[in-house]
């Protein structure tokens, strides 16, 4: 496993050179003035300006130096100018990540708990009759779209009942709060700052904000984890050293608790890591939606004025994502599990 | 069994290719069509796949009959647009007020005012051509590559697939939307083939694998050594004696598959990107909620009848392909 490791580490730095090529491929069937923005925030509306910007930076240089002097750009950390963002495209990754982040910290949590222990409950009554209405839920979950799903919450819970805010993460009164100077805001994350700033008020504005969008992931989501853990667990169930604690004469609880589940729950911990890894990525979707100003709706308003360059940028920084973060998971799973780790 | 599942080189990674090795062990069970007339029958005496089959036959008859279903309206002006084509749903004036469902707009109107039943009707002929034609290009480029990198091995292997994880590094709908994107400001490519070749571009890299994984188990046995010891050619040995053999459980999982395209599609229409303005495809209709959340509870028929279809369509193949798996898992037949 550790030469599976090393030998994924090497390969690395080959994926994400493929990526940048793929993404660079992209970038070439952009015309030189949308290729401007990778370097210059504006182009002058003078006459002339724009051949300047294009002979300053080689923009119809060989391909080969364009794409090293990309890197290399890239490399001081410049992803380009943002047009719908007004400001650099790290920048714009910088200020929408906490908002992303809070929404998929608190989705992981019921698509963790709720899928989980319907995913055992199901295994545990195999071929019951809740086993068979939580599988054909669980079918229905994944078949409902995603824009559907948020677009009828919203319908219900904030459009006719009122009980809760159409989008945005804070209402205006408590956005004043959070911008004002002197707020603290060492995460970035508003439930977790307004607690830091001891106000209350704020957080519970935060959270009345985070309920449809949460529910929306949720409901999408949470038939994964349901049908890995329901089949994990079939699994380990039929396994020998199962069958011996029941022989041995423990009480089922025990057999399911101390000898099954644990078991059980690798896969799950994986797949789990996956939700969340996707779900950092900018739930693209859900954030459009609830107008909810994270990574997935720059991206989307981005794509929507054809604003390439941001589109791109954040479609390099979620791929790194999601590439680091697919290591990181097969390392913790190689850790957790004994046969892999001694091996 | 499968080379994905035991060969760490070939793997992005261990759970992925976990989650996934239980699919593909469970579809490479099935070898004959013979064994396929045999599960077709189980299918249809399980309740779930039962309903899916039924959902799906449903759904193919109203795109069939959808002529009849919804024809293109008599009046000179409203009936304008589809007599160009009969994907462009009418549109009967100018206001930006939704209409509700009336005698004459049976699930109402869309902020444009195009006529809701006629898109969800012809709309289903658009999710069938979407998702077939999607799958089919995918699956061609998917084989093409997979058989390749399998029947040769060593080094053309070895590139091709980590070509494939370039491919799968990307998070599928982001790459899925930023392609169209692009390829929407070129003249050339226009209409709704801007998203239906980004959904290709990134949607092969599965079957490639899979395929490989097969090619490599089928490739070991007796006949393709007999075919290769009278001298048969590269191609002639691919095509007439591996392929057939390893094909079966590749076309399974993608016809499967066609329900999660159609979600995807949707989801790129719902973003402006996957058809234009006013043509018959679900997405596309719903897209208009998004700008009246405060009055939606009053236009809820733009969201409820489009989603309507495009739930219970994504359904029916989920459901059929739920059935499927759990026949074909030995584990569980027990």
């Amino acid at each position: 496993m550790t030469n599976y490791i090393i030998r994924r580490l090497l390969l690395l730095p080959v994926i994400l050179f493929g990526v940048t090529l793929l993404i660079f491929a992209m970038i070439s069937f952009l015309s030189a003035e949308q290729r401007a923005a990778l370097y210059v925030a504006d182009v002058p509306k003078k006459p002339g300006a724009l051949e300047k910007i294009i002979e300053q930076y080689g923009l119809n240089d060989p391909v080969h130096e364009q794409y090293g002097r990309w890197i290399k750009s890239m490399a001081d950390g410049n992803l380009g100018f943002s047009k719908t963002g007004k400001q650099p495209v790290a920048q714009v990754i910088r200020d929408r990540i906490p908002a992303t982040a809070e929404l998929a910290l608190w989705s992981i949590v019921p698509i963790l708990v709720v899928g989980i222990q319907l995913g055992i409950l199901s295994a545990l009554r195999h071929n019951q009759w809740s086993d068979h209405v939580l599988r054909v839920a669980s079918i229905v979950g994944t078949s409902a779209p995603t824009f559907m799903v948020g677009l009828l919450l919203l319908m219900f819970f904030a459009a006719y009942a009122g009980w809760l805010p159409t989008g945005d993460r804070l209402t205006h009164e408590m956005q004043r709060v959070v911008d004002a100077p002197g707020w603290r805001s060492p995460t970035g994350l508003l439930t977790v700052d307004g607690l830091v700033n001891g106000r209350v008020d704020v957080v519970w504005d935060a959270l009345k904000h985070l309920v449809l969008p949460v529910a929306t992931l949720s409901f999408v989501s949470w038939a994964v984890m349901l049908r890995i853990t329901r089949s994990s667990m079939l699994e380990v169930l039929r396994q020998e050293y199962v069958q011996t604690a029941r022989a041995k004469g423990l009480a089922e609880r025990a057999v399911i608790q101390k000898h099954a589940r644990p078991n059980a729950m690798l896969p799950v911990v994986t797949v789990g890591g996956f939700q969340l890894i996707s779900l950092l990525n900018g739930a693209v979707v859900t954030e459009t939606v609830f107008n909810w100003p994270g990574i997935g709706r720059s991206f989307v308003q981005a794509a929507s004025n054809l604003d390439i360059i941001t589109v791109l940028g954040l479609v390099l920084f979620s791929s790194t994502l999601l590439i680091v973060g697919n290591l990181a998971v097969d390392v913790l799973y190689a850790w957790l599990d004994p046969r892999v780790r001694l091996n | 069994m499968t080379a994905g599942a035991t060969d760490p080189a070939a793997t992005p990674s261990v759970a992925a290719a976990a989650a996934r090795a239980e699919l593909i062990d469970e579809v490479q069970s099935i070898e004959s069509p013979r064994s396929a007339r045999r599960i077709a029958r189980r299918l249809l005496h399980n309740p779930a796949s039962l309903l899916g089959t039924v959902l799906l036959v449903g759904f193919a008859a109203i795109a069939v009959a959808a002529p009849l279903l919804a024809p293109c309206p008599d009046d000179a002006r409203s009936g304008r647009r589809c007599r160009d084509s009969v994907y462009l749903v009418p549109k009967y004036g100018f206001s930006k007020e939704p209409r509700p469902p009336s005698a004459e707009h049976r699930f109402g109107t869309t902020t444009d005012q195009y006529d809701i039943y006629y898109g969800v009707v012809w709309g289903t002929r658009t999710a069938f051509i979407v998702g077939i034609v999607i799958t089919s290009l995918a699956l061609v480029i998917g084989l093409t590559v997979g058989s390749i990198s399998a029947y040769y091995g060593g080094w053309i292997d070895e590139i091709l697939m980590r070509i494939v994880e370039v491919f799968q590094a990307f998070p599928f709908l982001l790459a899925a939307i930023t392609l169209a994107t692009i390829l929407r400001s070129l003249p050339q490519v226009q209409g709704v083939l801007p998203a239906m070749l980004a959904l290709v571009a990134f949607g092969w890299t599965g079957y490639a694998r899979l395929i490989r994984a097969d090619i490599l188990s089928v490739k070991q046995r007796e006949y393709v050594w007999a075919a290769r010891s009278v001298g048969a050619s590269d191609f002639r040995i691919i095509t007439r004696h591996v392929l057939p053999n390893a094909i079966f459980p590749v076309l399974v999982l993608a016809s499967l598959n066609i329900g999660t395209i159609v979600l995807s599609f949707a989801a790129l229409s719902f973003f402006g990107l996957g058809v234009p303005d006013g043509y018959a495809d679900w997405g596309q209709m719903i897209a208009s909620a998004r700008q009246r959340v405060p009055s939606l509870v009053n236009d809820w028929y733009i969201v409820v009848f489009p989603g309507l279809a495009i739930t219970l369509f994504s359904l029916s193949w989920n459901l059929i392909g739920d059935a499927f798996r759990d026949i074909l898992d030995p584990r569980l037949a027990r």
